[in-house]
This record gives structure tokens, C-alpha cells and sequence, in this order.
């Protein structure tokens, strides 16, 4: 970088507010992936992917309580302001049923590689817009 | 943050059951193993021009954060680079759970689905 690109650089931190994100790990039984990515998109997330994996519970408990031990892990990237929805909502499906019982949790997000991965993984690229200079007196006062 | 934490394990194809038998040990209640390939170059091997990758495990177990050192060693023990699991573990820091089942968890608003 140049001695005047390094003057003309502004971090995006200073000139936008930033969305904090959550890296969010779905465990739900086989076939109810479908459900969960619905639920991402209602909460906005631009970042979905699936996994199959399985439970570790032992095969006699298995059989005895019937249940599959087959897995759907869904792999998401949220917005914490909407974390509490999402967690809301899946509070309210796992306690339909012992068949729609699941796990989730989430991490956060330290940092991403790039100004425009970002925007995509917080599915901000359309409305995003630069703090304006009313905005940055209020929040100095 | 919460008070949990999660451990991931990535072994060996088919040992994921000593990661789990050492965990349980540990305290842990139960894990999600996934399929996935390595690719670190010393495994990484060719037949006939074709490229073989080696399959692993990852095992993704969630512990409260007062077992989460003594499961990490257990696995390593159990499941470590002196085992035929060949496995690392490593914890994650878990900002919030839901579906564990625990009291807090149970909270459902009595009106829901109304």
C-alpha cells in the first residue's frame, strides 16, 4: 500500500456501525433440517449449511425409545440482534414433542475476512449505510 | 457467555466412539459425530492417480465449563496422538444454549401456542 493509500484509508468500524455476528450449530434429528433453514431465513441469516451426522447414545437406548440416531447439522451465521428470536422459536419447537427435541448454540464471530464477506454474512449489503455526522455528534454528546 | 463450552474432536474414521467413551468418563452427556476428510499433506496419499484423503471424525461434544479441562485430557488420553484415533481437541467458547433441557432451558411461556 502507497504512502497516500495509507493516509486515505479509513477503517469500516469508524464510518459504519458494525452488526456483531453469531456462528450458529443446529442439532436437530434427521429430516427437520428443512425447518430450521426456514427459521434462519425468518431471522435473516445469509448463511446456511447442512451436515449429516449422528448421536452417540448407546443402540439399546436407541431401540428402546425408538428414535433414530441419524442427525441433521445445521451450520448458520446470525445477527445477534436476532438470536433471541431464533432461540425463542426454537425453545417453542422442542417442546412440542420428544421427536422435534434439539440443541443449539451459537459462538461468536471475532472477525471475517473482508468488508464485502461481511456485508454478505450479515445480509447488510442492501441497507447499510455510512453513520451519518448527526448520528456521530449524538453519540459524542 | 454462558457456562458451557464446545469440544471439538476430529479422529480417525470409526474411533469417534473412543473420543465419546473418554468424554462420558469425563462427565460429558453426549456428542454429534460428523464425517469429514483431512487434508494434511503427510496423509494425503495417491493410487493410480487418483488422490486419496484420508476420512475423519469430527465429534462436536457441549460441556459445562467446570469439566471442560478434564474432558479435554480424558479425550487426549483416550483418544490423543497416541492412540490408534490419531485425534486433536480443542474447546470453543459458547456465548448462549438452548434445548439442553436444563431449568433455565425449560422456561416456556405457559401461553405459547395458544
Amino acid at each position: 500500500m502507497s504512502e497516500e493509500q495509507e493516509k486515505s484509508f479509513v477503517p469500516y468500524d469508524r464510518t459504519h456501525r458494525l452488526r456483531p455476528l453469531l456462528f450458529v450449530t443446529t442439532i436437530v434429528p434427521d429430516g427437520q433440517a428443512e425447518s430450521i433453514l426456514q427459521l434462519n431465513y425468518d431471522c435473516e441469516s445469509a448463511l446456511c449449511c447442512v451436515c449429516h451426522g449422528h448421536g452417540t447414545a448407546p443402540a439399546e437406548i436407541l431401540s428402546i425409545l425408538s428414535v433414530s440416531p441419524k442427525k441433521d447439522v445445521v451450520f448458520s451465521v446470525l445477527r445477534l440482534e436476532f438470536w433471541e428470536k431464533y432461540k425463542d422459536a426454537l425453545r417453542q419447537r422442542f417442546s412440542v414433542s420428544a421427536m422435534a427435541k434439539g440443541i443449539a448454540y451459537s459462538v461468536p464471530l471475532d472477525s471475517v475476512a473482508g468488508i464485502s464477506i461481511y456485508k454478505m454474512l450479515s445480509n447488510t449489503r442492501l441497507f447499510e449505510k455510512p453513520i451519518s455526522p448527526t448520528e456521530k455528534k449524538g453519540k459524542k454528546e | 457467555m454462558s457456562k458451557y463450552e464446545c469440544i471439538m474432536a476430529i479422529v480417525n474414521h470409526g474411533y469417534s466412539d473412543l473420543v465419546m467413551t473418554a468424554a462420558t468418563k469425563a462427565g460429558a452427556r453426549g456428542g454429534t459425530v460428523l464425517s469429514a476428510r483431512g487434508t494434511g499433506s503427510k496423509e494425503v496419499g495417491e493410487f493410480f492417480g487418483i488422490r486419496v484423503t484420508p476420512e475423519k471424525d469430527i465429534v462436536l461434544i457441549l460441556v459445562p465449563q467446570e469439566i471442560r479441562d478434564q474432558t479435554l485430557s480424558a479425550i487426549n488420553e483416550g483418544a490423543g496422538m497416541g492412540t490408534k484415533g490419531l485425534g486433536i481437541a480443542f474447546s470453543l467458547p459458547v456465548a448462549d444454549v438452548v434445548g439442553l433441557g436444563t431449568t433455565e432451558e425449560t422456561k416456556t411461556d405457559p401461553k405459547a401456542g395458544e
